[in-house]
C-alpha cells in the first residue's frame, strides 16, 4: 500500500510538474508580444517577464526534485524496454536546464536595464529562446510521460 | 541607465549563455567514453547534478568576467557592444546546444 501510495504522489507531483511547464511556456511566450512594443516596459510586462523567469526556474528545480525517483524507479524499466524513450527524456532534462538559465538571463537582463533598447532586445531574443527550449522539452515531455509511468 | 545596474543585467545574461555552453560540452565530453546506461543506473553518483552544478559555477564566472569587465568600463563602450551581440551570442549558442543534447541525449 505504501508503494501504492508512493507512486501515487510521484505520479501527482509529476503531472503538476508538467502543468508548469506548460504554464511557464505561456508565460515565456508573452515578453515576445510585449516588448514588441518601442519604449520602456510598463511595471505590468516587467512583472510578467520577472513571473516567466521565476515559474520557469522553480519547474526546473521541480523536475530536479523528481529526478531521483524517476531515475531510481522508472528509468530502469524504460531503458531495459524502451531505450529510445529514456533517451529522450535524458535530453529533455538538458534543454529543460538551457529553458531555466535563458529565462533567469533575460528576466535579470530586462530588470536590470528596462530603458535600454539593445537590453529590451537582447531580453525579447533570450525570452524566444528560452519559449523554443520550453516548448522542446515540452513536448519530449508529454511523449515520455505517455508512457513513463510509475505503473510503466 | 544605470551603467553598475545593466553591468548585472549583461553578467547575468552572458552568465546564463556561458553555462548552457558549459553543460553541453560536458555532455559531449561525457559521451566520449561513458558507460552503458544500464551501469550508471546502479551508482548513486548522478551526473546530471553534477553538470548542472559545475556549469552554473562557469555561469557565474562568465557573468562576473563580463559583467564586471562593462561595470568597470575598462573598455570604452564595451556594456553597448555586449548587448548589441547578445542576440547572435545566444542565438548561436542555444541552437548549437539544444541540437547536440538531441544527438547525444
Amino acid at each position: 500500500m505504501e508503494g501504492a501510495d508512493a507512486g501515487g504522489l510521484f505520479a501527482l507531483a509529476a503531472r503538476l510538474h508538467g502543468g508548469l511547464g506548460l504554464l511557464a511556456l505561456a508565460l515565456l511566450l508573452h515578453p515576445l508580444v510585449g516588448l514588441r512594443r518601442p519604449g520602456p516596459p510598463s511595471p505590468a510586462a516587467r512583472l510578467a517577464a520577472a513571473l516567466a523567469g521565476g515559474i520557469t526556474l522553480l519547474v526546473a528545480l521541480f523536475g530536479a526534485v523528481l529526478y531521483p525517483t524517476y531515475r531510481a524507479g522508472i528509468k530502469p524499466g524504460l531503458v531495459r524496454d524502451a531505450l529510445p524513450l529514456a533517451q529522450r527524456f535524458e535530453s529533455k532534462e538538458h534543454i529543460g536546464f538551457f529553458a531555466a538559465a535563458l529565462a533567469v538571463g533575460a528576466a535579470a537582463l530586462l530588470w536590470s536595464a528596462p530603458r535600454s533598447p539593445a537590453a529590451r532586445r537582447g531580453a525579447r531574443w533570450m525570452f524566444g529562446l528560452a519559449a523554443l527550449c520550453a516548448a522542446i522539452t515540452a513536448a519530449l515531455g508529454l511523449w515520455v510521460a505517455a508512457f513513463a509511468h510509475p505503473a510503466f | 541607465m544605470s551603467e553598475g545596474r545593466a553591468a548585472v543585467g549583461i553578467g547575468v545574461a552572458y552568465g546564463a549563455v556561458g553555462a548552457i555552453l558549459a553543460y553541453a560540452v560536458q555532455r559531449l565530453l561525457d559521451a566520449i567514453d561513458e558507460p552503458p546506461m544500464s551501469a550508471v543506473l546502479a551508482t548513486a553518483f548522478i551526473p546530471y547534478f553534477w553538470r548542472v552544478a559545475s556549469s552554473l559555477v562557469v555561469g557565474a564566472a562568465v557573468g562576473l568576467g563580463l559583467g564586471g569587465a562593462a561595470a568597470v568600463g575598462g573598455a570604452p563602450a564595451l556594456g553597448p557592444r555586449l548587448l548589441g551581440a547578445l542576440p547572435v551570442v545566444a542565438g548561436l549558442a542555444t541552437l548549437c546546444a539544444v541540437a547536440a543534447m538531441l544527438a547525444v541525449p
